[in-house]
């Protein structure tokens, strides 16, 4: 499943990754926040799919990483097989001042386990932490989740750009361990069950702004 | 030179009239374009061109002679300029000369000259270098001012700072760079400060918003203890009408302690939110943070304002309620004390989506739920919000309408558990008299409910009128009025006195008599108990003004309003109502055990050869029943009911003795037959009368004997052992002693009647006498046959 290398760019792997959950979460600042360092205050709806990579380094391995963003609207809800194929990661984003986004990512969840490959690694992403006045979800509420559903669990803010760059590593990361443990279990012949024991893991970083400056991409 | 005498010369020509034309013209200046056209128009244009000439050379000659006339004063003239040249030229030599010399003499001077020229140029230069580093000087410090005051967090100062570069000195500054600068540098910091202001406001809107529910829960609790001292002074106020005796000089003022947490909690502090509002202002965007501030909390309301799935209503309503609560007393501070950061009208518009928020949540809850103390938890906590936020200022009608509209819904629930409740004491009571031992049982049961005057005490053991089932009602029915009464507490503004009468007048005749109704039809009680029954009835119907009074007690009716006032409870007539049909229950229950031994009248011997001695076997077991119930309904039934208990027993012993005779089962009877009936008779009338007598009846002053219901009976036997029964056709004898026998009956019954000769041996005498009554009633026979 791990991409060959290829001529024209140097990398080690490259890991398609999907961003999924309601509309207006954010999925698409986090994209553009990762891989251009953007952020867009007009909050336009994303149509259909759309896609960017980044070129990382994750564990001493130079990751390519393939983020696929969709529509969170049940109007695009068609694609969404041919969206998962091939998917390593999977993203799913919810709004902390929205709870009926958290309440959604069950189903979200059905979503991934009906479509998706059984193997994926999925973490939960808490975003619109800058909302600290309007927050509904509490941290412990999704971390209890997260645990439960053994999936990794981080908060962030793609306006202040909190914890965005950690969200990546930590789903890249996942991966990349997935895919060094499968050789191994491989070896051992027997053991039919993916390597890796599901753990939730919270990275809450307290450091502020990112030294990144800010760039918009429209004004108000 | 003598001047030259002028002459002029005038050329005579042929045409001399044309000539002087155009000489005039030219003279005066005019346009010679039309003259000219005219001639080459007119075919003469040589005419024309000849005097043109004419007159240019006549000017030439003009010319010439001036040129000779002023030709003497050039040549004068120019003779003075040689003159003159020559005269410059001797003062050029002169000042040359005049002009070395002093160039020799003041050459030193002429050097210091031009140092002192170059130090003046030297002393501009460094002036105005003075100048411009001053108005840098300045800025630059202003600017460290304001770094410093940024860097202390006093954006105040900062802005004044920054006003002042820009307004005072950004158009002077001499150098480009420093001004390009300090330019670009304004906006950024002043965007920085709004950044910090707004990021210092935001910690805030956490914090409010998590103080907001202890805000809210202070506040309703507050509420609440003056509702609980309002209540302690009104139940002290009912006491006192109830005792009546003026002990109204006692007044008992307790001091109000101060609750230092509470008053530091509602003392939240609003710091924060004016000095954003008025660092916004500074920074010239006020009605930007006047928008942001209302869209935010309107957000955190919103989100404050959905409700917890994960909890029951029950346990979640009351965080939800005082989180709104203390949000709208931030509010409503905000809008007195932060000068025109929110308008009353938003304010208002706020607290109208709050409120149709909360009214459709309370509608959707309160039409789930099942259980009346929870509709009344909830209710009482919704009061307090309304008492809370009105005395800031907020309009609470909506809710005080949600609450009326369940009112139905609540009292349904009440019945309903009433209901049960009334249902398990009818279903678990003894229906036995209470026996009452010991005074506080007494008081409890007996002096709570004014059964028995107060002012009486009774001698123990106190053998009650009423089962224990009674008391135990009251005290269900005092519970639903009380619970009533809650239920319009703080929330109803006018008068819940009828109300609260209308629905206990349900309760009392949809459920309690309902549930007594049910226990007189359903037929599972003895005699005794159904008596007992009967006498409870009595009792609660009896109770139903204690009921009204206590429903006046509670909605604040002074006593005496009360009982002067006219309407009573419906359900006082109607318990009457019931009290009959258990008195019908109780007379055919009677009935049925009576028709068990009148059975017995089946085994009489009609035709029986010797006059009996003593009375039927079955009469012996009636008057031993009757024995027993006339005792045990003497101590439980009013005189009214024992009456009419006895009285139709009575009735239906005799209505049974008339049918038994009448139908087909008895062919034939001898009159030693009649002659037994007649005994078991006597016994019944004898019973009947001493009865009467001491039972008290007779004072009723009614004037049906208990032994007028046996007359029927009674005239039968007597007509039928009367010596001359044809009498019975007498009308007048027959209206005096016969009166309630029917033609028809006494034809059926003397059909049967046989008479049998007594044996060979028998006296001569009875012999007489028999054959006379057999041949008066051989004549009555007859002549009822006939008459039929």
């Amino acid at each position: 499943m791990a991409g060959t290398r290829r001529a024209e760019e140097e990398y080690d792997y490259l890991f398609k990754v999907v961003l999924i959950g309601d509309s207006g979460v954010g999925k698409s600042n986090l994209l553009s926040r990762f891989t251009r360092n953007e952020f867009c205050l007009e909050s336009k709806s994303t149509i259909g799919v759309e896609f960017a990579t980044r070129t990382l380094h994750v564990e001493g391995k130079i990751i390519k990483a393939q983020i696929w963003d969709t529509a969170g609207q049940e109007r695009y809800r068609a694609i969404t097989s041919a969206y998962y194929r091939g998917a390593l990661g999977a993203v799913l984003v919810y709004d902390v001042s929205k709870p009926t986004t958290f309440d959604n990512i069950s189903r979200w969840l059905k979503e991934l386990r009906d479509h998706a490959d059984a193997n994926i690694r999925i973490m939960l992403v808490g975003n619109k932490t800058d909302l600290k006045h309007l927050r509904a979800v509490a941290t412990d509420d999704a971390h209890k989740f997260a645990e439960a559903e053994g999936l990794s669990y981080i908060e962030t803010s793609a306006l202040e750009a909190t914890n965005v760059e950690e969200a990546f590593q930590l789903i890249l990361g996942d991966i990349y361990r997935a895919i060094s443990k499968k050789p191994v279990a491989s070896d051992e012949g027997g053991a039919g069950a993916a390597g890796g024991v599901k753990e939730g893991k919270t990275i809450n970083v307290a450091a502020g702004d990112a030294n990144s400056e800010k760039k918009q991409c429209c004004s108000t | 030179m003598t001047a030259q005498p002028k002459k002029r010369s005038v050329i005579e020509s042929g045409d001399g009239g044309l000539g002087l034309g155009l000489a005039l013209f030219i003279s005066n200046g005019e346009d010679l374009g039309p003259i000219i056209r005219h001639g080459f128009d007119s075919g003469k244009p040589e005419a024309l061109m000849q005097n043109l000439r004419s007159i240019v050379k006549k000017k030439e000659v003009e010319i010439e002679e001036l040129c000779r006339l002023h030709y003497e004063d050039f040549i004068l003239a120019v003779d003075e300029l040689r003159g003159v040249l020559v005269d410059a030229d001797e003062l050029k030599g002169m000042l040359t000369g005049e002009n070395i010399h002093l160039q020799k003499v003041s050459s030193a001077t002429l050097l210091n000259l031009d140092e002192l020229f170059e130090l003046y140029s030297i002393k501009k230069n460094i002036g105005e270098a003075i100048t411009t580093l001053k108005i840098c000087v300045k800025v630059i410090s202003l600017c460290m001012a304001c770094n410093g005051y940024i860097a202390e967090a006093k954006f105040h100062p900062a802005l004044k700072t920054l006003d002042t570069i820009e307004k005072g000195y950004l158009k002077n500054i001499p150098l480009k760079l420093l001004k390009k600068v300090v330019a670009k540098h304004i906006p950024l910091i002043k965007m920085h400060i709004e950044k910090k202001v707004c990021s210092e406001f935001n910690d805030w809107l956490v914090h409010i918003r998590r103080m907001a529910k202890q805000i809210g829960q202070v506040s309703i609790s507050q509420a609440s203890m003056a509702r609980q001292k309002d209540e302690e002074m009104r139940a002290r106020k009912r006491e006192a009408e109830a005792h009546s005796d003026a002990r109204s000089d006692e007044h008992v003022y307790t001091l109000d302690v101060e609750n230092t947490d509470e008053e530091s909690t509602l003392n939240f502090d609003l710091t924060p939110v004016y000095r954003a509002h008025h660092m916004h202002i500074c920074l010239g965007i006020g009605e930007k943070f006047r928008d942001y501030y209302y869209k935010n909390r309107l957000m955190q309301l919103n989100l404050d304002m959905q409700i917890s799935t994960s909890q029951p209503f029950l346990e979640s309503h009351q965080p939800l309620l005082a989180q709104v609560a203390g949000f709208f007393i931030v509010e409503q501070r905000v809008l007195r004390s932060a000068d025109g950061l929110l308008s009353e009208s938003q304010v208002e518009s706020t607290w109208e989506t709050a409120i149709a928020k909360i009214t459709s949540i309370l509608e959707d809850q309160f039409a789930r739920m099942s259980i009346a103390s929870h509709l009344l938890l909830v209710k009482d906590y919704v009061t307090l919000l309304g008492t809370t936020v009105s005395k800031y200022g907020y309009q609470i009608a909506q809710l005080i309408q949600v609450i009326a509209k369940y009112k139905d819904k609540y009292h349904q629930l009440l019945l309903i558990e009433s209901r049960k409740q009334i249902d398990d004491i009818l279903a678990n009571d003894s229906y036995e008299q209470m026996i009452i031992k010991k005074e506080y049982e007494y008081n409890m049961n007996v002096t709570a409910f004014h059964f028995e005057p107060d002012d009486v005490v009774p001698e123990f053991p106190y053998v009650a009128p009423f089962s224990s089932g009674v008391p135990d009602i009251c005290r269900i029915v005092r519970s639903f009025i009380g619970d009533s009464v809650s239920y319009f507490s703080y929330s109803a503004r006018t008068n819940i006195y009828e109300i609260v009468k209308g629905y206990l007048d349900r309760l009392l005749i949809e459920v309690l008599n309902d549930s007594l109704l049910n226990m007189v039809y359903a037929r599972s009680l003895a005699m005794s108990q159904m008596m007992q029954l009967a006498g409870n009835i009595s009792v609660l119907e009896q109770s139903c003004d204690m009921f009204l009074l206590y429903s006046a007690q509670l909605c604040g009716i002074p006593k005496r309003i009360a009982q002067r006032s006219h309407s009573g409870l419906t359900a006082k007539a109607v318990l009457k109502a019931s009290q009959n049909a258990a008195y019908n229950s109780l007379i055919n229950l009677a009935n049925f055990k009576i028709d068990e031994f009148m059975v017995l009248l089946d085994d009489v011997n009609w035709i029986v050869e010797e006059a009996p001695d003593n009375p039927n076997e079955y009469m012996n077991e009636v008057l031993i029943y009757l024995e027993t119930l006339v005792s045990t309904a003497q101590e439980i039934l009013p005189l009214e009911a024992l009456y009419k208990m006895v009285s139709g027993a009575m009735s239906h012993i005799s209505d049974s003795i008339m049918t038994t005779l009448l139908n087909e089962g008895v062919k034939r009877f001898t009159v030693n037959a009649v002659m037994g009936l007649d005994i078991d008779l006597k016994l019944l009338e004898a019973f009947a009368e001493e009865k009467f007598y001491r039972t008290g009846l007779v004072d009723l002053g009614k004037e049906t004997t208990f032994a007028d219901c046996l007359v029927e009976i009674r005239q039968l036997v007597n007509l039928l052992l009367s010596s001359q029964p044809e009498n019975f056709m007498n009308p007048v004898i027959r209206g005096r002693n016969y009166g309630s026998l029917d033609y028809k009956k006494v034809a059926i019954v003397c059909d049967k009647y046989k008479d049998f000769a007594d044996g060979l041996f028998g006296s001569l005498s009875n012999r007489n006498k028999q054959d006379a009554r057999k041949r008066s009633m051989d004549v009555l026979k007859r002549r009822l046959k006939d008459f039929s």
